[in-house]
């Protein structure tokens, strides 16, 4: 049933060496910071996590309203996997942030606007999950974690904004200051390979996953089927 | 439009009658609030200035999470007997049912605020009872009306019910947490308008922006 | 300059953990759907 999918298998392989690649670039390529040492170069690969934990939820929200008006449950798989993928790159960009954070401010953590915003987002997304699995039938499951994707989506940029103005009126004297750093040419091209490596990654694992949520709907909508039939038999027999 | 308004006026009406002639949301809603006051006092045994300054986000956590337990409980009624299909058929239009339950909701808050406060500057002996404090809880009781009555719409025909309930509000709510906390202490103390004035427009914006977004999508929530 | 190469190791252990992770959840969910489908088909 999962037939073998010539350009997903290729694309897949492309996306790990991608990573590698990245990875490799970021030891070997990429220039030791002066005054954070090696742990500036988490970097590379925490900013494309941040950036695609975010880019994951803008496709779950217009997943959802894409299943709101057509009623096509794909659209729900997709929106779902990207949930899913979302909170994946959303723990990544938190925890390597977390100890980005750690040597250069001597805090775990830092009330940083963006820090703190992406941390609600990863409650929303684990609020969406659960909501869905707290519903067994699949329309009405698709139907309100689409409300909720597109509800949860609205409220990030407010509150990305509302942090960073409550930073701008009390700056917070530990971990103040974003991190900045005067970058290099070098820098900016391994940001870029780290970028378009997990980039890519992330349509991979999204196609995969949706696969899978798409096999498993009809594997439950048989088994169903089976269930009725043998009801049937039994009823009639 | 005459006809829109009163049956607006006709679920709003039913709402609250049903809750007054049992009183068992709002007194549990009370009872939970101030106990809660009770608990706080042991919780921050501060000198009078610094417990001043903490009043706004006290009171406001106090009165969002006893707003949770009634938003849990609003529609509850209409689940157990199973009158959403009922009211679906007698009021076609899905948005005047929810702008009634968004409205009786907002007003339960409301009751709340103006007990919870009192209370507060009496056994804190801070009055907390101005004006533009009031304002600021009541804008943030429309945008946690807002998304509350939305979220607890689909919630309440969960399994978990209760429990999903501030899991999925909370961080959805997060702006309004701020910009109260923010606006009441610039209130509170005496600050320029002009320094806060930002947080009560975010106040607004988020109260519009909810208000807006349910309106649109409660179809969803109730009809199959 | 600082010698953070703890880290630097610490992050991205995080990194490719979480990936290997999810990615190994990828698998078993395949798995998963492939025996259910055979057995349906079985049953058929």
């Amino acid at each position: 049933m999962l037939s073998e999918n010539k350009p997903l298998k290729t694309l897949t392989f492309l996306s790990i060496l991608l990573v590698l690649l990245a990875f490799l670039m970021v030891i070997f390529y990429a220039p030791v910071e002066l005054n954070m040492g090696m742990v500036q170069k988490v970097f590379y690969f925490h900013v494309s996590a941040a950036w695609l934990g975010m880019l994951a939820f803008l496709v779950a929200a217009i997943s959802g309203i894409l299943f709101l008006s057509k009623k096509n449950l794909l659209y729900d798989h997709i929106a779902a996997s990207s949930v899913e993928i979302g909170l994946l790159f959303t723990a990544i960009a938190n925890f390597t942030g977390m100890i980005w954070a750690r040597p250069i401010w001597n805090t775990w953590w830092t009330w940083d606007p963006r820090l703190t915003t992406m941390t609600i987002m990863a409650f929303t997304y684990i609020a969406f999950i659960l909501l869905r699995r707290g519903i067994d039938e699949p329309y009405k499951k698709a139907r309100f974690g689409a409300i909720y994707a597109l509800v949860g989506f609205v409220s990030v940029p407010i509150t990305f904004f509302s942090a960073r103005l409550l930073r701008t009126i009390h700056p917070i004297i530990i971990g103040g200051g974003s991190g900045e750093m005067a970058m290099t040419s070098r820098m900016y091209q391994t940001m870029a390979a780290g970028l378009v490596a997990f980039t890519l990654l992330f349509v991979v694992l999204l196609w995969q996953r949706t696969r899978l949520a798409e096999a498993a709907a009809v594997i439950d909508r048989l088994k169903a089927e089976q269930n009725a039939e043998e009801f049937g038999e039994v009823e009639n027999g | 439009m005459k006809n829109w308004f009163g049956t607006l006026k006709a679920l709003v009406w039913k709402d609250l009658l049903q809750e007054w002639r049992s009183k068992d949301m709002l007194t549990s809603m009370l009872a939970f609030a101030i106990l809660s006051l009770f608990i706080f006092n042991y919780a921050m045994e501060l000198d009078p200035l610094q417990r001043a300054e903490l009043a706004p986000g006290v009171i406001w956590v106090v009165i969002m999470f006893s707003g949770t337990l009634g938003l849990n409980r609003s529609f509850l009624a209409e689940q157990e007997q199973g009158s959403f299909d009922a009211l679906v058929m007698a009021v076609p239009d899905v948005a005047v049912i929810w702008l009634a339950k968004q409205i009786s909701n907002f007003l339960i808050m409301l009751i709340l605020i103006l007990i919870t406060l009192p209370v507060y500057s009496v056994l804190y002996n801070q009055n907390l009872f101005v004006p533009l404090f009031l304002i600021v809880l009541i804008l943030g009781a429309w945008g946690f009306s807002a998304a509350g009555t939305l979220i607890s719409g689909m919630t309440v025909q969960t399994r978990m019910r209760d429990l999903l309930l501030p899991v999925l509000l909370f961080p959805v709510l997060m702006p309004v947490n701020m910009a109260v906390v923010k606006a009441g202490q610039g209130v509170i103390s005496g600050a320029d308008f002009s320094t806060y004035q930002v947080w009560i427009s975010i106040l607004i914006v988020y109260g519009i922006i909810m208000t807006t977004i349910s309106l649109l999508v409660f179809d969803y929530v109730i009809r199959e | 300059m600082a010698d953070t190469m703890g880290y630097f190791i610490a992050g991205y252990a995080v990194i490719f953990g979480l990936l290997a992770v999810y990615a190994l959840y990828l698998v078993l969910l395949g798995k998963k759907v492939k025996k259910d489908w055979e057995e349906l088909s079985d049953k058929k």
